[in-house]
């Protein structure tokens, strides 16, 4: 547990030491939310109706900017390789990177969604509760997933593409909970039966997650 | 039997002699399932004669999905064994089974015109096809993208693993989000002694169905062949 906090702490640390790439996602997430209303007309209405699945589409799409810098900077500096050579587990080291990204990457998504949902003309009593609630498990889950093609891919110079082409498919499942369980909400019905599916899959990966990225991670350093 | 054909060179042997049997036999179940299917089975009552696309559509949904799952079995045995046959034959299937999602997506298509009056729904069952489509799309392009051969193999071998998750949940995504898709009318070998589908119409489905597992399985072994081959020149 020591070792583990230990590595959250080190990761924060060091991606706060580059701020700049740390307000990417929000910048990026909000800049995406301006195209919206230009692209669909600005009626509230038509937002309003379209919101719940836009605001995942968007999660989705900003995630896939983190996904990228999953390891980069350890890969870099060389220390993988010296995890991977000690005796420190290295499934413990994948969970060590996915809490501390969770909080540098996705915390700030989702403070800034409940205003997002707002400014799409969700009412505010939705976005405030389960807004946020989904969009963290659903980063979670995309987290999860993104890891271990982040892993798999480590070994492939131009890997931008690659992992979207790649993840996007395996995102599928979470997009589909989650977009249900916002536009249940959205409509004032009981959200609970999509949002525990999605509480599910993402306990799932929890598990399997980290074991297979670590796996992987040493399969891609190897060689 | 299994380890007897697991070495290359002895598999290349008999592969040149199956590829034209199974390309043969394949040929002539193809020509008489569709004299059957065009010719002899009656239009469908509520379909008509649009209802003969479901010869080539079904049975090619069928070998898409069989040839996912055999991709995921050669990754885990490419990856635990470590044989190369199995990768050479992830390697040769990739693009099969992509081709059979294609021709299953295109000939829905073109059955959901007369039928649905619409190209496409987005209804769960086609747009699982469709991340089947994808996901093999994204194996062939991992495979690709590496610079050693064997590590693209291992690299396709894990995300076949990995996207294997899909198959259940195109299973179950029928059940789930069933909206316009006809449910399946033969769901198990025990309905097929007493499927929903008549006799006349069954028929020339299994035919094309037996055409179709032969004529790629003849397809696959002449990649696997020419994969042989080239390795062999490669590290002569």
């Amino acid at each position: 547990m020591k070792k583990f906090f230990a590595l959250v702490i080190k990761d924060i640390r060091a991606d706060l030491r580059e701020t700049i790439k740390v307000i990417f996602m929000p910048v990026y997430f909000t800049l995406v939310t301006i195209l919206f209303p230009l692209a669909l007309g600005p009626s509230t209405d038509s937002l309003a109706f379209l919101a719940p699945g836009l605001l995942i589409v968007l999660c989705t799409l900003t995630s896939l900017i983190g996904i990228e810098r999953l390891f980069a900077q350890d890969i870099q500096t060389g220390f993988l390789e010296n995890v991977i050579l000690s005796k420190t587990s290295l499934t413990l080291y994948v969970w060590a990177c996915l809490t501390s990204h969770l909080i540098l990457a996705g915390l700030p998504l989702i403070i800034l969604s409940p205003f997002i949902a707002i400014a799409l003309g969700l009412s505010p009593n939705i976005a405030f509760w389960p807004v946020p609630a989904v969009l963290l498990l659903c980063l979670f889950y995309l987290l999860e997933i993104g890891c271990m093609i982040r892993a798999l891919t480590i070994g492939v110079a131009e890997n931008r593409t690659l992992i979207a082409i790649l993840a996007l498919p395996l995102f599928i499942p979470a997009l589909i909970f989650a977009a249900g369980a916002l536009h249940l909400a959205a409509s004032g019905l009981p959200y609970e039966s999509p949002f525990l599916f999605l509480g599910a899959l993402v306990l799932a990966f929890v598990v399997i997650a980290p074991y297979v990225s670590a796996i992987l991670l040493r399969w891609s350093i190897r060689s | 039997m299994i380890t007897y054909f697991a070495n290359p060179a002895r598999f290349e042997k008999s592969a040149r002699i199956f590829t034209p049997v199974f390309a043969f036999c394949g040929l002539i179940l193809w020509a008489y399932g569709l004299y059957q299917a065009l010719i002899i089975s009656p239009p469908d009552y509520q379909q008509g004669e649009t209802v003969r696309i479901m010869y080539i559509h079904v049975p090619s949904a069928w070998i898409a999905l069989f040839l996912y799952t055999t991709l995921s079995v050669c990754g885990v045995v490419f990856l635990v064994w470590r044989h190369i046959l199995a990768g050479l034959a992830l390697r040769a299937i990739a693009p099969v089974g992509a081709t059979m999602t294609a021709i299953c997506l295109i000939t829905g298509s073109l059955w959901g015109q007369p039928m649905w009056g619409t190209w496409w729904v987005w209804d769960a069952r086609l747009t699982s096809v469709l991340i089947l489509f994808f996901l093999y799309i994204g194996i062939i392009a991992l495979e690709r993208s590496f610079e050693s051969r064997d590590r693209g193999l291992q690299a396709a071998s894990w995300l076949a693993i990995i996207g294997f998750i899909n198959i259940p949940i195109i299973k179950f995504s029928v059940e789930w989000w069933n909206t316009l898709h006809q449910p399946s009318s033969i769901s198990s070998f025990k309905k097929l002694k007493d499927p929903a589908l008549d006799a006349s119409m069954l028929e020339p489905l299994l035919l094309m169905t037996a055409a179709g597992f032969f004529l790629t399985g003849a397809l696959i072994l002449y990649r696997v062949q020419t994969e042989i081959l080239t390795r062999k020149q490669d590290t002569r």
